[in-house]
């Protein structure tokens, strides 16, 4: 017989309570550190102080701290740069030892995911040469971009469970006067802000508990590999990977649930770039119209740079056909920067986002007149050669 | 479906599987298939073969397989040009107009760039490109896009013969 609770509780206010010992998946910890014990490679460990959390399945994930080498994203930093600029400013503002490396390269996965013109080993060899960049300088890889973190997930898979292309990727790395090394784990960026925010939410100026959001989950976050993405209990009962909506909630934003939270942002890799009516069609129709309708929110946050983009940029031609848009979009980073005072121009350089986010700064009480004519004096310094750039010490607060 | 249905199976080789998202959304079989995995399978045969759906589907995506092979980072602030993105609104245009200065009034340094996205060593694209050669992947461009691989067989090689590297991807 169904039991009469199943009936009325809808499964979000259900809470599953994750057994390790249950998982059906193997840990790959356990993997790593066998494979390290035979020689195959050299396991780069969290560097201390790091945070517990918890993956799908109860295992226990480190985050560090500091101490953090910053696998940046080319989406991010080429088109939405204040981005990944939000996230160096969170590190320094809770004075965190981190790394902005210039010995990184793209993961190439979204080549990959768009054109296929590359393979496993190709693939392998370009993730692992950046993990043994990293681990030079003493610093553990910390990645930006969703697609770049599930990618770099299936590529340990892949490295776990094929003995040749380990040794394919050992003897790439020796000629490049490399040695193979795994890190311990595979961090993104959104896994630290989570594991963090309380120290993020201390720092808090901008009051944002009037604010109410939607969030959309980066599919190669939670769906590639997905029982290595962070869950948390008091995040939807351990249901839905919990980054994103934990930062929201302890800034005192009210996230909004909405019921295709699950689709995709409609980005497709090579569709954004060659056939973008696919992705606008379905950021506006599945994902922006669907929110406004049924939660009605102020802001919409993500965590990955092809879901900020698209869900972003697609919103402009949509107005001309009266859709329903008009939510801004930005990174669970931007937003946390913001609530800790960060500029809106000079550190979330939302000048490069599309949808109209005047009103939401309003709502939250910025001057965003004041601030644009701030930056803008800044660029015109540039123009008139009276300074070379920004410096990091003029948006630090 | 391949042995028995051999039309069909080239039909989807040849034209559905571009269609494809990649979002692996698809990932909830619980006898753990993976349909968007098996496209993504199917997409690396359909390249190394030259079907000529594969070299529709990436043309015009030329430009970026040239960054991320060359330059080390996938898609550049350059790339953003009101023709190019005519319906992304009219930021993009402002972006094009003052790029240079608005890369500068970035506070990362490594960002101070507008042809990559950020700077990449000259040490780390010579290790790019060694990784390229070692793994055959210019035989896959090849196969798709000829003038495209003429154009980054040039580049890589006069690239890797100044760091001392005697290379040819021939």
């Amino acid at each position: 017989m169904i039991p009469h609770s199943a009936l009325f509780n809808q499964p979000k206010d259900r809470v599953f309570t994750p057994d390790p010992s249950q998982a059906p998946t193997e840990d790959y910890h356990d993997i790593l550190d066998q494979l390290e014990k035979e020689g195959e490679w050299e396991v780069h460990r969290v560097p201390e102080p790091y945070i517990e959390v918890q993956n799908k399945y109860g295992r226990i994930k480190k985050i560090p701290v500091q101490k953090t080498w910053h696998h940046k994203s080319c989406g991010q930093c080429g088109h939405i740069p204040g981005y990944s600029t939000s996230v160096f400013w969170i590190n320094r503002k809770l004075g965190l030892d981190h790394n902005d490396p210039t010995d990184q390269t793209s993961c190439t996965a979204w080549n990959y995911y768009a054109s296929a013109t590359s393979n496993a080993a190709a693939q392998a060899a370009v993730a692992m040469r950046n993990f043994s960049a990293a681990h030079e300088t003493g610093y553990f890889p910390i990645i930006h971009c969703a697609t770049s973190f599930g990618h770099y997930k299936e590529t340990r898979q892949q490295l776990i469970h094929s003995p040749e292309l380990r040794r394919q990727v050992r003897e790439i790395l020796a000629k490049l006067g490399k040695k193979l090394i795994m890190p311990e784990e595979v961090v993104h960026y959104s896994e630290w802000i989570h594991a963090m925010r309380d120290r993020i939410a201390e720092h808090q100026v901008v009051p944002m508990d009037h604010i109410a959001a939607t969030i959309h989950p980066a599919c190669h976050y939670h769906k590639l590999i997905g029982e290595d993405a962070v869950y948390a209990p008091e995040v939807y009962g351990n249901q839905r990977s919990a980054i994103i909506t934990s930062t929201l909630q302890s800034l005192g934003v009210d996230v909004r649930d909405y019921s295709t939270w699950y689709d995709c942002c409609g980005f497709g890799f090579r569709h954004i770039l060659v056939s973008r009516d696919f992705s606008r069609s379905f950021a506006v129709q599945r994902k922006i119209e669907v929110m406004k309708e049924e939660a009605d929110p102020d802001v919409l946050i993500s965590h990955d740079t092809g879901c900020v983009t698209t869900l972003d940029q697609s919103q402009f031609a949509a107005k001309a056909h009266d859709k329903n848009v008009g939510l801004p979009v930005m990174s669970d980073s931007q937003i946390a920067a913001l609530a800790m005072g960060a500029h809106p121009y000079k550190v979330l350089q939302l000048h490069w986002h599309s949808t109209d986010n005047k009103p939401f700064l309003e709502k939250l009480g910025v001057d965003h007149e004041k601030a644009w004519a701030e930056f803008q004096q800044v660029v015109d310094e540039i123009k008139d050669g009276k300074r070379q750039n920004l410096a990091w010490e003029e948006v630090d607060v | 479906m391949a042995r028995e249905d051999v039309d069909l199976f080239y039909t989807l080789l040849n034209d559905s599987v571009w269609d494809c998202s990649q979002c692996f959304s698809c990932d909830v079989c619980p006898r753990k298939n993976s349909p968007g995995g098996v496209i993504t399978l199917m997409r690396e045969v359909a390249v190394k073969n030259g079907l000529a759906s594969a070299q529709e589907a990436l043309e015009g995506y030329g430009r970026v397989v040239y960054k991320i092979m060359a330059t080390g980072t996938q898609v550049s602030p350059d790339m953003l040009q009101a023709n190019a993105f005519p319906d992304w609104g009219p930021h993009v245009n402002a972006i094009a107009e003052n790029l240079e200065h608005w890369r500068k009034a970035l506070p990362p340094e490594s960002m101070h760039t507008t042809d990559t996205s950020w700077r990449v060593d000259e040490k780390t694209i010579t290790e790019l490109y060694l990784i390229w050669h070692m793994t055959g992947v210019m035989d896959m461009i090849k196969e798709v896009d000829e003038g495209l691989f003429m154009i980054l067989q040039d580049v890589m090689e006069e690239k890797l013969e100044d760091e001392g590297y005697d290379i040819s991807f021939e």
